[in-house]
């Protein structure tokens, strides 16, 4: 599928066929797309744990659920649990990831960056002080791990695939998975094949484009350009907006389907 | 309490609100008479009016209204218990959905083998 046409597809499904698994191909390429993804001076910040739903017992599967993330949790059959590293940095420093930035040629003398300027400032004057502040490290964690399942999401959808962040109850979910305490949990990633339309009846509303950004200084609206919008919504990109006129009808025959409440 | 019937019962607040939520949420309900219905048999079946349940499920905070958790966990088992002896499934999707349009959020478990 196109680039555009997967950002323009993306939906959180809520509805999945649970009888039909996901081939273990199509999970091997989401954790590469994963571990593609950009991450600042390349840490490894993002701990991924892949969960069959069938290889649990049902009280092990129930054990998961909270409230109102329940009926996702039965129907998906894969779980992607995702981890963040509270030890990135000291380990990208560690197992030479930071140095090894300078060997491969990607932080270059042209940008000033050399070896003994790695160690002696960037490690020893800011990212050591940073890796021991468990404040800045879980917000630092938690956002270069989340654009990492950025990448996932994406490529779960290029796979023909439903998706879907949760949450879950996640000190048995640590318990359980056996997760070493420097690992914080960020979301579960569910994946499966849709029950629902794929395109859930439309694109979620939302702000328009120069409500969101702004171009010069903050609040001077970027006003896009009609010929490129035209351009986006050709290539999929933008999409008509939610509700289709039959999205409740589907709705409702998804709730007799699945046994669900009205 | 004594058990109630199904015109007791469309008179209370959160049972209104409940109708008028479904038919706002779907257009129509033309077998909302046998929805109620099953919330009478589930209200008759733990002996507490529907108002009193969904009071005991929300409290008042200085942000809104909170749901209790404690409370919602012992509902959910108690639709659980009642959809066993009463009507299946259907009664028991029946009450959760009284709770959800109430705002008290619930997902019940789904057969993975359907």
């Amino acid at each position: 599928m196109e680039f555009k046409k997967v950002v323009g597809n993306r939906r959180s499904i809520r509805y999945y066929q649970p009888w039909r698994d996901v081939e273990r191909e199509k999970i091997q390429t989401i954790l590469e797309a994963a571990r593609l993804a950009s991450r600042v001076m390349n840490a490894p910040y993002p701990k991924p744990v892949v969960v069959y739903r069938k290889e649990l017992s049902e009280a092990e599967v129930n054990s998961f659920k909270t409230p109102t993330t329940t009926a996702q949790l039965d129907m998906a059959p894969v779980w992607i649990f995702w981890y963040a590293n509270m030890d990135a940095l000291k380990d990208a420093h560690e197992n030479g990831t930071l140095h090894g930035l300078v060997d491969v040629g990607a932080l270059n003398p042209s940008h000033g960056w050399s070896h003994s300027y790695i160690e002696d400032i960037v490690w020893a004057q800011l990212l050591h002080p940073l890796s021991s502040s468990k404040e800045i490290m879980t917000t630092l964690v938690s956002e270069e791990t989340a654009l990492a399942i950025c990448q996932a999401l994406l490529c779960a959808v290029d796979e023909g695939l439903g998706t879907q962040l949760v949450s879950c109850n996640f000190a048995v979910a640590n318990e359980m998975l056996g997760v070493p305490s420097n690992y914080i949990p960020v979301w579960v990633q569910l994946l499966g094949y849709p029950a629902e339309d794929p395109q859930t009846g439309g694109q979620r509303p939302r702000e328009t484009l120069e409500e969101m950004a702004s171009e010069g200084k903050f609040g001077n609206p970027f006003v896009p350009d009609p010929k490129v919008t035209e351009k986006l919504r050709e290539a999929g990109m933008i999409q008509d907006t939610a509700p289709a006129p039959w999205r409740q009808a589907e709705l409702r025959a998804l709730a007799h389907m699945l046994d669900l409440p009205e | 309490m004594e058990n109630m019937s199904l015109e007791d019962i469309k008179n209370f607040p959160s049972v209104k609100k409940w109708s008028e939520n479904l038919l706002e949420q779907w257009g129509d309900v033309p077998d909302l008479d046998k929805r109620i219905g099953a919330l009478v048999d589930f209200v008759n079946y733990v002996g507490r009016d529907p108002d009193k349940i969904v009071e005991e499920c929300l409290r008042q905070s200085d942000e809104g209204m909170r749901i209790k958790l404690k409370a919602r966990r012992e509902i959910i088992a108690e639709i659980a218990e009642f959809e066993k002896e009463h009507g299946g499934r259907r009664a028991g999707n029946h009450v959760r959905s009284f709770l959800i349009h109430n705002g008290i959020a619930m997902s019940p478990s789904v057969e993975a083998g359907v």
